[in-house]
């Protein structure tokens, strides 16, 4: 099964997406480069403080699957750092401890000693894990003679389940109270002989471990060497030889055993006949089976550890487990992003939240809009892409798009490297233009010039690793199997307003610029031309590194957090500039045919996909 | 709720937190104990008698995007295998770091701030890059102050207050025969073979399907057919193996065995009786003759299937180690692992055991063979032992954050494949 995946694994979004590629994808890949050239492991933190639209620029995305890219909807966006954040490059830390039953707030002081359960009258249904709900006794038998005679103290109260009927009386468990019911269960179970076993141990243990702290004896350094020691031998199995002379630790294991003193538990002589007298009666029992009404789940079972019993009348009561709401910070600068609202629910349906740094109203969304024409793919055979991109910003964005170079004919490429001089001329301001000159011609630079010293100083210029993929841009040739071209690179998206969102759409008076679909309101939608230029049931994919910059009109920021390295550029009045990378992947390519063949082949092919 | 039991539980309260508190008499934080299976994951903290949990392994989403509950759904799934390949490492973190997210704050409730200790029961023979993996997620992810890593089977032997014995370890994936002298692993008499529950669950699937039955409520009875496989999934599979398997004596080859069939199956005739498996809200009954659930496990005992039998493997240990160390290593056979919870196993391993002893000319062994009683389930065992000893004071070696940001090295990090993994994907 293992191996099926292995080509699906590589790139494995469903068609058509635009994706996009996390901060920290950047982060790791400059950390492998680092490591590959120094053969040191830097910290994450400063680079983590290295990232800017600059360094995220020479990155671009490799592998189009789940693991690299997000799509916007699992995304974060720290208004502080500037910077997309996924659910790997958070700090979660618990806002409250509560129980879904009775919704009461437990401290974290007794979350731990309670082992993270309700202790007020919360029980779970052993059987199918609902809450057990108190029943008298008395309101249960028929209101016939019986009743009235039995006063309230002889009043008996059980647990129940309304879910499944299952009663603690199944279990021989009744209080004598209706309340502070977990003291009663505590006071009756006291002695769970796993329990006690337990504290022998570790009664025994620590005696073992204070006398050989003293006494220098063999045994108790191995004890206690026996973490360290272990784990340097399972590394490989040719240790194995290395491991000192047997014979003389064995003497003189030998000689401690005269010393008996130190044994655990040496009394209990006939645990084999035990043993197997229970177990053969566990198996004559099962043997003879009729029906499966006695016995547990497998669920039931893992959800008593302590014993994981097989027949439903060991199964014990167990306290509702507590919840927990968490808070999701960033964790470059500790700014909340995402924080839910402390009311508490009992069903996780409808959740709210205090706080949301979602990346969905911070960056520009990109939708694939419409693809022109609109059938399969062909080799060779270009498709216009409408990109939409809608700015969430209360401010107007201007955005600059960039691509990789086109992959080009055969001899251009045995050539010198192209510099995608468009970006020079077309942006000249953008803080990234020469990011692909610079990036490609040092990977195509003599293997002298690329071995360099090591150096763990990250600086913004772009990172040269010494075990350069030299092939990845050509190997992900038959990943990115199209050409692609940007005409607008260019351009500004008008500020969202929310006054504006049910206005009827006013015919746009201004000049249509050159690659640009249309505008609307807050959003703009490009033509992105696309040459698929690989084989049959290739994909075509292909990253575009998206820079937005706005200026900054807010006042104030809000100082709740922490301040962050980049809040001064954020202040009043200064451009900032925000990269990220997306990845538009628009279908596969398919056979081309004779042309009445033609649908049948793309309804073939669509059902294979599925 | 009254006054008075709020006063009350209050009162319990305190008394918690003060034997809690006791717990850790000995100054010793708290630590999380891990025991990381194929199929489960077992965890709890430090000085408690049990794992909070044993958390099947399965697909879970994003904690981020539940954040209320647990969002538990899909069907088990190993969570690795033994033998890897790069791209399957790839979906092995990533689960790994999902379940992690999940335990530590779901479970477990313990944060970054916590700074709690891990100690991991450690599978002698997990792939080095799985271990690496659970480093780069525990530090990177959890950033744990420390890890340390010790030796499942030691961990199991302590758990029953034993320093020598022979750990027989019949899990999911594989079956491990170590024997230990004095908190010693023997590691060059370690003896394990590639058949376990694993191989038992997928035997006991083909059984099924083979020669099982359905009965409908409305009374109508029809051969299992492949049509019904579906049902089959891998969490009803283990269900059944859990609830109504359970291990025979050895089969009697003149009146046991029915018929061998071309495929390699034995058909085997059993006393035992047909037990009807209830499913989809009981509107019918898996019908699993009595002989399937006696001899589904049967794999593990045949030394011609796989060149070897869990008999053979203790024998074969035996036979490496030291004579003078061997009366005590067969008077203390410690069977672990959640297969080993198959009624009758323990029995099965005794009586064949002393039989294949005499056989091997150690007829002074075989009066010695003893199999230690644990009050522990067999699946917890080693889980245990960490948390007894994780809750002493030990100088054992660790690796700590620190040592891990100047290195990135758990033991022998050797090969830096995680944050790594793109490139070997190419291959
Ligand atoms: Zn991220
Ligand atoms: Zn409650
Ligand atoms: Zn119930
Ligand atoms: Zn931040």
């Amino acid at each position: 099964m293992e191996h099926l995946n292995k080509n699906n694994n590589k790139n494995n979004i469903p068609f058509p997406y635009v994706y996009y590629q996390c901060t920290c994808q950047v982060v790791s890949k400059i950390r492998r480069d680092i490591f590959f050239s120094t053969n040191q492991f830097p910290l994450k933190e400063p680079v983590e403080s290295e990232i800017n639209s600059t360094t995220i620029s020479h990155f671009p995305p490799t592998h189009f699957n789940h693991y690299r890219l997000k799509s916007i909807y699992n995304l974060y966006f720290c208004p502080s750092c500037c910077e997309i954040h996924c659910p790997d490059c958070v700090k979660n830390d618990f806002l409250c401890f509560y129980c879904p039953n009775c919704l009461f707030d437990v401290p974290q002081a007794s979350v731990v000693s309670e082992q993270n359960r309700c202790i007020r009258n919360c029980f779970e249904c052993p059987v199918c894990f609902n809450v057990l709900t108190v029943v008298s006794q008395k309101d249960v038998l028929p209101t016939s003679a019986s009743t009235s005679s039995i006063t309230d103290e002889q009043n008996s109260y059980y647990l129940a389940c309304n879910v499944c009927q299952w009663k603690s009386l199944e279990i021989d468990l009744s209080f004598d109270k209706s309340t502070g019911l977990y003291l009663q269960l505590q006071k009756k179970e006291s002695v769970l002989p796993h329990e006690v076993e337990f504290q022998n141990l570790r009664n025994y243990y620590d005696k073992c471990l204070r006398s050989n702290s003293n006494m220098n004896s063999i045994n108790t350094k191995r004890l206690s060497a026996l973490f360290g020691n272990s784990s340097s031998l399972l590394i490989s199995p040719s240790i194995i030889s290395h491991i000192p002379d047997l014979k003389t630790k064995l003497i003189l294991a030998k000689r401690e055993n005269n010393q008996k003193s130190d044994e655990y538990n040496k009394t209990n002589d006939n645990q084999d006949s035990t043993i197997l007298m229970e177990d053969e009666l566990e198996m004559i029992r099962l043997k003879n089976l009729e029906n499966m009404e006695e016995l547990t789940s497998l669920e039931q079972k893992l959800n008593q550890p302590e014993d994981q019993p097989k027949f439903l009348s060991h199964l014990r009561i167990h306290r509702i487990p507590l919840r927990v709401k968490l808070q999701t910070k960033c964790n470059k600068c500790e700014k909340i992003l995402i924080k839910q609202e402390i009311q508490k629910m009992k069903k996780p349906s409808n959740i709210r939240f205090a706080i949301k740094c979602f990346a969905r109203d911070y960056i520009p969304n990109i939708f694939i809009q419409q693809l022109i024409p609109n059938k399969p793919l062909y080799k060779d055979m270009p498709v216009q892409v409408l990109l939409k991109f809608v700015n969430p910003l209360s401010q107007e964005i201007q955005v600059s798009l960039t691509t990789l170079p086109n992959k080009q004919n055969e001899n251009e490429n045995k050539s010198k490297p192209k510099i995608d001089t468009d970006i020079k001329k077309s942006a000249p301001k953008s803080p990234m233009s020469p990011i692909f000159g610079r990036r490609t011609s040092s990977l195509m630079a003599s293997p002298k010039a690329r071995k360099r010293g090591p150096s763990l100083k990250i600086s913004t210029a772009p990172i040269i690793p010494t075990k350069i993929k030299e092939e990845q841009y050509k190997k992900s040739e038959g990943v990115s199997s199209c050409n692609v071209t940007v005409l607008a690179k260019n351009f500004k998206i008008p500020a969202y307003d929310p006054l504006k969102e049910f206005e009827n759409e006013t015919e746009p008076t201004e000049q249509k610029q050159v690659g640009i679909f249309e505008k609307k309101k807050n959003s703009v939608s490009i033509v992105v031309e696309v040459r698929p230029t690989g084989n049959v049931n290739d994909r075509v994919e292909f990253p575009i590194l998206v820079t937005y910059s706005f200026v900054n009109d807010q006042k104030e920021v809000d100082n709740e957090t922490p301040i962050s390295p980049n809040y001064a550029e954020l202040s009043h009045g200064v451009q900032k500039f925000v990269s990220f990378w997306t990845v538009i992947g628009i279908g596969k390519i398919v056979e081309e045919n004779i042309d009445n063949n033609k649908d049948n082949k793309n309804k073939e092919n669509k059902n294979k996909k599925k | 709720m009254s006054d008075l039991s709020v006063k009350e539980l209050l009162h319990q309260t305190t008394l918690n937190q003060l034997s809690n508190k006791r717990t850790t008499a000995y100054g010793i934080d708290q630590k999380i104990i891990l025991d990381i299976g194929s199929l489960y994951i077992k965890f709890g903290l430090s000085g408690e008698a049990s794992p909070r949990q044993c958390l099947p392994n399965r697909i879970y989403k994003n904690i981020e995007n539940c954040p209320e509950g647990i969002i538990v759904e899909g069907d088990l799934k190993p969570l690795y295998q033994l033998r890897l390949n790069p791209s399957a490492l790839t979906e092995i973190y990533e689960r790994f770091k999902e379940q992690v997210k999940l335990i530590f704050y779901r479970f477990m409730m313990s944060d970054y701030k916590h700074k709690r200790k891990v100690l991991i029961a450690e599978n002698l023979l997990l792939p080095i890059d799985i271990k690496n993996a659970i480093a780069t997620i525990l530090f990177e992810y959890m950033n744990v102050p420390s890890i340390i890593f010790a030796p499942s089977q030691l961990l199991a032997l302590t758990s029953v207050g034993k320093k020598t014995g022979l750990v027989v370890d019949c899990g999911y994936l594989e079956t491990t025969v170590l024997p230990i002298s004095d908190y010693g692993c023997l590691l060059h008499s370690i003896k394990t073979m590639p058949c376990a529950g694993q191989d038992i669950s997928q035997h006991l699937k083909q059984l099924i399907m083979k020669y099982a039955s359905i009965s409908f409520d409305d009374g109508s009875v029809f051969p299992f057919s492949e049509d019904w496989e579906k049902l089959l999934t891998n969490y009803v599979i283990e269900d059944i193996k859990a609830s109504i398997c359970f291990v025979g004596l050895k089969p009697d080859p003149a009146t046991e065995i029915q018929e061998r069939t071309k495929d390699g199956h034995i058909i085997y005739r059993s006393s035992a009786s047909e037990v009807g498996y209830p499913m989809e809200d009981r509107r019918l009954k898996i019908l699993i003759p009595g002989w399937v659930r006696e001899r589904a496990a049967e794999i593990l005992f045949d030394e011609e299937r796989n060149e070897a039998s869990i008999i053979s493997l203790i024998i074969d240990a035996i036979k490496s180690t030291p004579t003078d160390l061997r009366t005590s290593l067969i008077q203390n056979v410690l069977l672990i692992g959640g297969t080993s919870m198959l009624p009758g196993f323990s029995s099965r391993i005794s009586y064949e055991l002393k039989e294949q002893l005499v056989e091997n000319n150690f007829e002074h062994l075989s009066s010695h063979v003893k199999i230690i009683r644990s009050k522990f389930p067999a699946n917890t065992a080693s889980w245990i032992g960490g948390s007894i000893l994780g809750s002493l004071k030990y100088e054992g070696q660790e690796v700590t954050l620190e040592q891990w940001n100047e290195t990135h090295k758990v033991p022998d990090w050797s090969n830096y494949t995680i944050l790594n993994e793109e490139d070997e994907n190419n291959e």
